[in-house]
């Protein structure tokens, strides 16, 4: 872009800013509403003759005083306000009339004051503003380098005069329309203003108007408070205390010339200095400033004239040197240095990049300088003005030049000490921090380079997020990655979350989601081989992360979450089955398959009776496959069949195979991060105490069939009538033992805890973590309402358990004294159907009877204990088993008499 | 090994309850009337195979034996849309076609002269289960082929597979009402022995109490047999649900009793039921929130109920086993048994240790009801003694007089002598004071008469010779 050109796309802009500007210092509501009404072509026409009708007009009185060419631009701008009006229809109310007034005198006060603004006529400072501006619209500072550049251009013109006037211009073209409107309205709500303005403009005219100007527009800028109102206000003071005629900066750039001239006769030229300094900014010794390896500093030399003032401004500007030594000292080491890791390196890389700017801004005033040198020798001007406004670069003006590269180069340093030995996720969080501060300029200086510094990070995370790698060499990202785990336990252990590398501005949640996000990745793909899957969606994807907008980030890390939390579970739930394993658990382990257990009891149970070391496995897999297909689990899914297996725990000696004998369900992966080995041994234990629990019910409902059906024959045999009769009634006791008991497994303990998972896995569950805990507390439930397993009161659970098995063992023993008992009666019914002949074994009857009394006696006290020691706690589950075990209060009633007797 | 079971219908009645049930299973099994499983039944979880088995063509067929002595009822099943679903063989009419007149009598006599034909049926069915369970009796006892029939078929029973269960479903008379059956108190306590000697477990059933129900729960005026059967067939296939919807419990007919019925003796059952609603009758939809807690305290009311006695204040639960079908929430559960205790709405025994047993159980997914949650509770209740007391009293007024005896004396069995009354009215003396001695705390130490019982079925069976064919009448 050609410099002309420039200007031009720079004038463009900044009139339509304008333009919008004026508009809106005319728009108020009923003036928008009129202006519409007015964009009629007929109305514009006799706009001419109309203005002439409304002679009464105020403004139109003290017209006679003014010369003829103010009455012409007068008389034209009131046609202009007359045609923007005027309402179409030619009716005129008064409010009409005032505003149109209104207006009117506001386009005169907008004529008169743009010609005469009350700031110095100094380029230089003009320039600082416009830079600074832009400095602080954009944020970085590659327009203001471009702005100094174009300016440079400019002062170089010397076709072009009053360069002053196009500067202030275009500046204040590109004044926003905020402060414009803010002031209308602070004025229209002063009509005493505005009629002062009124009467001022009568009496003396448009061109000899000017401190009353300054006065109304002090007053006028009243309680707004915009930096150019504040700059009128000071200017409008400093007027009145000291000589009309310059404006300050003028007044103290003369005092300081009259000053320097003093001491004139031994100084080292300031362009010298210039010179020296700008080779200080870049590390290079100058001819009288010199690096001082021991002072750690830049130093003058004493002997060189340069009066105190000019040393401490060197003083300052030196710092700069002293940062740009350090900061290029870092680069130079780390840029090539793997080890900082990617984060490192990337910071490295937008150091270099700030410096770039830096060498930028060093190249504009070296330039600078060279024409300030090039100005001293070719013209020497008399007009004092001209030649401050022109003769730019001073030391002071370098100060306020370089006061934000300080600024930026100061903080670079800060940055390098704070991010010693750090790297990744540290390294960016320590960075974060300092975006908590006030300053906005240190603040959007910060951000920006954390924008780029945190890229590898952002990087990582998308490549985590969204295909589940981890591209991390240096160990910088907060996941890491245990290769030597094997794929089996992937989900547990093969990745870490490293705290310390996670970033502060991601939220711990947050953190927990993204790891769950990348290892559910890793799980689809390398446990559930559906790496279909996340091809499709790492394609699907082109969501940028990055820093700067958290919320955004948020919400697409949330996204994928949920999608990736689903996905996986889909993919668990559908083509790995895993309510169907959990459900065959729950049939098989945890015996709601009744009628297979039933076929596995009335066919194992005689071998099992037997010691474990006659079992052998193939018989009992037999067994199982038979079973298998005599129940309902034949209409079970074969594969989860094939899982099916049944398994003999090691055998100690005197084991019978009822001690040895469990079903096993086989699980691979991926579902076995599910069933982890923890859970399996939950599952058996369970299946251990219920087949227990199931064998002795079995037991004892064959024991009372053989009561009932062939009970009825030993009714000829009145000497055991009773012995029957009471063994009637306590097996009906034990039954009912064990069947409330196992109600209570299953209700209270198995029921309720599955309900509870299935309603979580259908309604709550999000990601396999929830998954895997639900199900683990689910085990932990059933297992510590079982009495099976318990972090707190171990000693106690304990003790149930062996109470229980100690009562089901007595119920068996009974069973067994039972049997004989039976036999007995077996052989009498035999022998007195074939001969009719009594006279029993008494012996052997009284032998039996004593141990069926023993048994029951000890049955009974047993569960007494039971229900003592049940009631002792303030337990809802255990206070539920004690209920139904003695729901009618007859074991409660028998301890009360008891006690009594 | 399903634990088969295999159903003997005996007479009208039985009959009449018994293609209900079959109806009913069909239904929840998704069972077409011919018995080829329907395209929709192929949600499993349900087991077929306790009730019916698979002829070689896959059709299910009913473990069911038919048989009457006269036609009527058998020849409305064969010409119904069921008609195919039976195995043909399985039906037994007598040739004769006379019946048995009312009279128990000859229906036993009867018995006795097909009983050959009749046991190859039992146990070509029997030989045809992996392992049998048991048998089911469908019958009424006031009749002449239920309760002769029936009577002489429990013995029977008892005798070939004493090892089996039986379980039977007894209708009993509506003793309220002047019945067209003058002899049904002979015929009741001749059955009630059998019942009491020779079953192991009974479901009592009551006209008085289903006709009651019939009325007041589905507002039928006057409710046909056919709808009153319905209800009976609801009632069996809700008892039966816990055997064909196997679970974690109850999944044989042996752990179901077993907890119901403490000593052998006191064995009968008295059935509730709850919500009642009926196909045919739109009013009986009831529009109510079902609970496990509700359905659990309906099933305590007297009303709903299906046998009608008259408790005492010292009546009192033996046993109470509630099967809970549908969408019932097991928390619920607990709750529900800690406040029937606390309002102690259900008395129990003294004796021993008894509780309310829940079992819940699946709903068929082919039989759409209106309710969520539908309840049987089977109860094993003290007050079971007063329908006997009031059979017997019923017995004394005409056994004083020995009213209608002749067509008894026909038979040989009491040709010579009525002992077979007296000894029958004494097992049931014995077992209502069985029942009343269950009410007292010394039940353990009670020496129960059936001890020293002259009720030696092989004994009896010696006496009796020939019969003699008598017409029918209603058997209801």
């Amino acid at each position: 872009m050609n410099r002309p050109e420039a200007i031009r796309t720079f004038f463009r802009s900044s009139t339509t800013s304008h333009s919008a500007a004026n508009n809106s210092f005319v728009d108020s509501p009923s003036s928008i509403l009129s202006q519409q009404s007015t964009f009629d072509q007929s109305a514009r026409g006799d706009s001419l003759s109309k203005f002439g009708k409304d002679r009464l007009h105020p403004p139109t009185k003290s017209s006679q005083a003014l010369e003829s060419n103010n009455l012409s631009v007068q008389k034209g701008l009131f046609q202009l306000v007359q045609q923007f009006l005027d309402k179409k229809d030619g009716r005129q109310s008064a409010a009409d009339t005032q505003n149109k007034e209104r207006v009117y005198e506001r386009c005169k006060s907008i004529l008169r004051s743009i010609p005469r603004p009350s700031t110095a006529q100094d380029e230089m400072h003009l320039a600082g503003t416009i830079s600074r501006k832009l400095s602080l619209q954009s944020g970085s500072s590659s327009k203001q380098l471009r702005f100094e550049t174009l300016l440079n251009k400019l002062m170089d013109q010397n076709a072009v005069k009053n360069k002053w006037a196009i500067l202030y211009l275009l500046n204040e073209l590109s004044e926003d329309n905020s402060a414009a409107d803010i002031s209308y309205r602070s004025r229209s709500r002063m009509p005493s203003a505005a009629q002062s303005d009124i009467d001022s403009f009568a009496s003396q005219g448009l061109p000899t108007f000017t401190s009353p100007h300054h006065q109304t527009l002090a007053r006028t800028h009243d309680g707004s408070d915009t930096s150019r109102s504040i700059r009128r206000k000071v200017s409008d003071e400093s007027d009145a205390s000291m000589d009309h005629n310059l404006p300050p900066a003028q007044q103290l750039q003369v005092g300081l010339r009259t000053h320097e001239a003093e001491f004139s006769s031994k100084q080292v030229p300031e362009a010298a200095i210039l010179r020296d300094i700008m080779f200080i900014f870049q590390g290079i010794d100058g001819t009288y400033i010199k690096f001082d390896a021991e002072s750690d500093a830049y130093v003058i030399d004493d002997m060189v004239g340069i009066s105190r003032s000019a040393r401490e401004l060197i003083h300052k500007l030196t710092e700069l040197g002293w940062l740009y030594k350090r900061i290029q000292a870092f680069i130079a080491t780390n840029i090539d240095n793997a080890s900082i890791g990617l984060v490192g390196q990337s910071f490295c890389s937008s150091l270099q990049r700030e410096m770039n700017d830096y060498y930028k801004l060093i190249a504009v005033l070296e330039a600078q300088i060279s024409k300030n040198e090039g100005k001293d020798l070719t013209f020497l001007s008399d007009d004092l003005d001209t030649s401050l406004s022109t003769n730019s670069l001073t030391l002071k003006r370098l100060v306020v030049w370089m006061r934000d590269s300080l600024q930026r180069l100061r903080l670079m340093s800060v940055l390098i000490d704070a991010c010693q030995d750090q790297k990744g996720g540290a390294f960016v969080s320590v960075i974060h921090n300092y975006t908590k501060h006030g300053d906005p300029f240190i603040q959007t200086f910060i951000s920006q380079l954390l924008e780029e510094v945190s890229a590898p990070f952002w990087e990582m995370l998308r490549m985590w997020i969204y295909e589940g790698e981890l591209e991390d060499p240096y160990e910088e990202f907060f996941v890491g990655c245990d290769d030597s785990v094997s794929e089996e336990e992937l989900w547990q252990k093969k990745y870490t979350f490293r705290e310390g590398m996670l970033p502060s501005f991601i939220s711990n949640t947050l953190a927990q989601k993204i790891f769950s996000i990348g290892k559910s990745l890793n799980f689809i793909r390398y446990n559930c081989h559906e790496s279909a899957v996340i091809q499709e969606r790492s394609q699907g994807h082109v969501q940028t992360l990055r820093y700067g907008n958290i919320s955004a980030v948020e919400n697409s890390i949330d996204k994928a979450y949920l999608d990736t939390s689903r996905q996986l579970l889909n993919i668990l739930k559908d083509k790995f089955k895993l309510m169907e394993h959990l459900k065959a658990f729950k049939r098989y382990l945890l015996l709601s398959q009744g009628d297979f257990i039933q076929y596995l009891l009335d066919t194992l149970g005689s071998g099992l009776s037997k010691p474990a070391n006659t079992l052998f496995r193939h018989n009992l897999t037999g067994v199982l496959e038979a079973a298998i297909r005599a129940s309902n689990a034949q209409y079970d899914d074969p594969s989860i069949l094939a899982r099916l297996d049944v398994r003999l725990l090691e055998i100690s000696p005197q084991d019978l195979g009822w001690d040895v004998f469990t079903l096993d369900y086989h699980v691979d992966s991926p579902i076995n991060t599910i069933f982890t080995p923890q859970a399996m041994q939950q599952y058996l234990k369970m299946f251990n105490f219920l087949w227990r629990l199931k064998r002795v019910e079995h037991s004892l409902s064959a024991a009372w069939r053989g009561l009932v059906t062939s009970g009825r024959q030993y009714n000829s045999i009145p000497e055991l009538a009773r012995d029957i009769r009471s063994a009637q009634i306590v097996i009906t006791s034990m039954i009912h033992f064990t069947s409330q008991l196992q109600y209570y497994y299953l209700f209270e303990v198995l029921e309720c805890s599955w309900e509870e998972l299935s309603h979580f896995i259908e309604n709550k569950c999000i990601d396999l973590d929830s998954l895997i805990d639900a199900h683990s507390r689910y085990l932990t439930d059933i297992t510590t309402k079982g009495f099976l397993n318990g972090s707190t009161n171990q000693m106690f659970l304990q003790n149930m358990l062996l109470r229980l098995f100690k009562i089901l063992d007595t119920a068996l023993q009974y069973r067994t004294s039972l049997d004989q008992l039976i036999a007995l009666a077996d052989y009498e019914f035999t022998r007195r159907d074939a001969n009719r002949h009594s006279g029993i074994d008494t012996s052997k009857l009284l032998k039996i009877r004593m141990r069926l009394t023993a048994g029951a006696e000890s049955f009974q006290r047993e569960t007494l204990d039971l229900l003592a020691t049940l009631s002792s706690y303030q337990d809802d589950d255990l206070r539920s088993l004690s209920t139904r075990l003695d729901y009618n209060d007859f074991y409660g009633r028998s301890t009360s008499t008891l006690r009594a007797g | 090994m399903p634990r088969e079971i295999i159903t003997l219908q005996a007479g009208q009645c039985g009959n009449q309850i018994g293609s209900e049930f079959w109806r009913q299973l069909c239904a929840e099994h998704g069972i077409s009337s011919d018995g080829t499983l329907e395209d929709f039944a192929t949600e499993g979880g349900d087991r077929k195979d306790v009730f019916f088995y698979q002829a070689d063509d896959d059709h299910y067929i009913p473990r069911a034996i038919l048989l009457d002595l006269e036609p009527r009822v058998v020849n409305n099943i064969r010409s119904s849309a069921f008609a195919n679903l039976y195995n043909p063989e399985n039906i037994f009419v007598s040739n004769d076609g006379g019946g048995a007149g009312n009279i128990w009598a000859h229906g036993y006599a009867q018995g006795e002269k097909i009983s050959e034909e009749i046991m190859d049926m039992v146990d070509r069915e029997a030989d045809g289960s992996d392992s049998l369970e048991g048998f089911m009796l469908l019958h009424s006892i006031a009749g002449g082929t239920g309760s002769g029939m029936g009577s002489f078929l429990l013995e029977r029973l008892n005798d070939r597979y004493p090892k089996k269960l039986i379980q039977t479903y007894s209708v009993f008379p509506n003793s309220e009402e002047v019945s067209d059956i003058v002899v049904q108190p002979y015929n009741s306590i001749l059955s009630l022995k059998r019942l009491t000697c020779n079953a192991d477990s009974v479901v009592v059933l009551d006209n008085a109490a289903l006709a009651r129900i019939a009325t007041d729960r589905l507002h039928i005026q006057t409710p046909t047999f056919e709808q009153t059967n319905q209800l009976v067939s609801t009632v069996m296939s809700a008892s039966t649900t816990t055997l064909r919807y196997p679970g974690y419990m109850n999944n044989d007919l042996v752990g179901m009793i077993s907890s119901l019925i403490p000593t052998p003796q006191c064995h009968f059952l008295t059935t509730a039921y709850t919500p009642f609603s009926s196909d045919q009758v739109d009013k009986a939809k009831s529009i109510r929130k079902t609970t496990v807690l509700d359905v659990m305290r309906r099933l305590l009311q007297p009303k709903n109920r299906m046998v009608s006695t008259i408790p005492s204040k010292r009546s009192c639960y033996i046993s109470v086993l509630n099967i809970i079908q549908g969408e019932a929430d097991p928390t619920d559960v607990h709750k529900s048994l800690l406040r029937i205790r606390e309002r102690r709405l259900a008395q129990f025994i003294p004796w021993g240790p008894a509780s309310i047993q829940v079992a819940l159980t699946k709903k068929s997914p082919y039989v759409q009801t209106s309710h969520r949650v539908s309840g049987l509770m089977l109860a094993n209740h003290t007050s079971i003694a007063s329908l006997f007391r009031r059979t017997c009293d019923q017995y004394d007024k005409f056994r004083k007089r020995n009213a209608f005896l002749e067509q008894y004396r026909k038979e040989p069995m009491f040709s010579d002598t009525l002992d077979e009354f007296d000894d029958s009215r004494q097992v049931v003396q014995d077992l209502i004071e069985e029942y009343e001695a269950c009410e007292t705390p010394d039940y353990v130490n009670y020496v129960s008469a059936f001890g020293f019982g002259n009720t030696d079925p092989a004994a009896l069976l010696t006496n009796r010779f020939g019969s003699q064919g008598q017409n029918e009448m209603q058997t209801h």
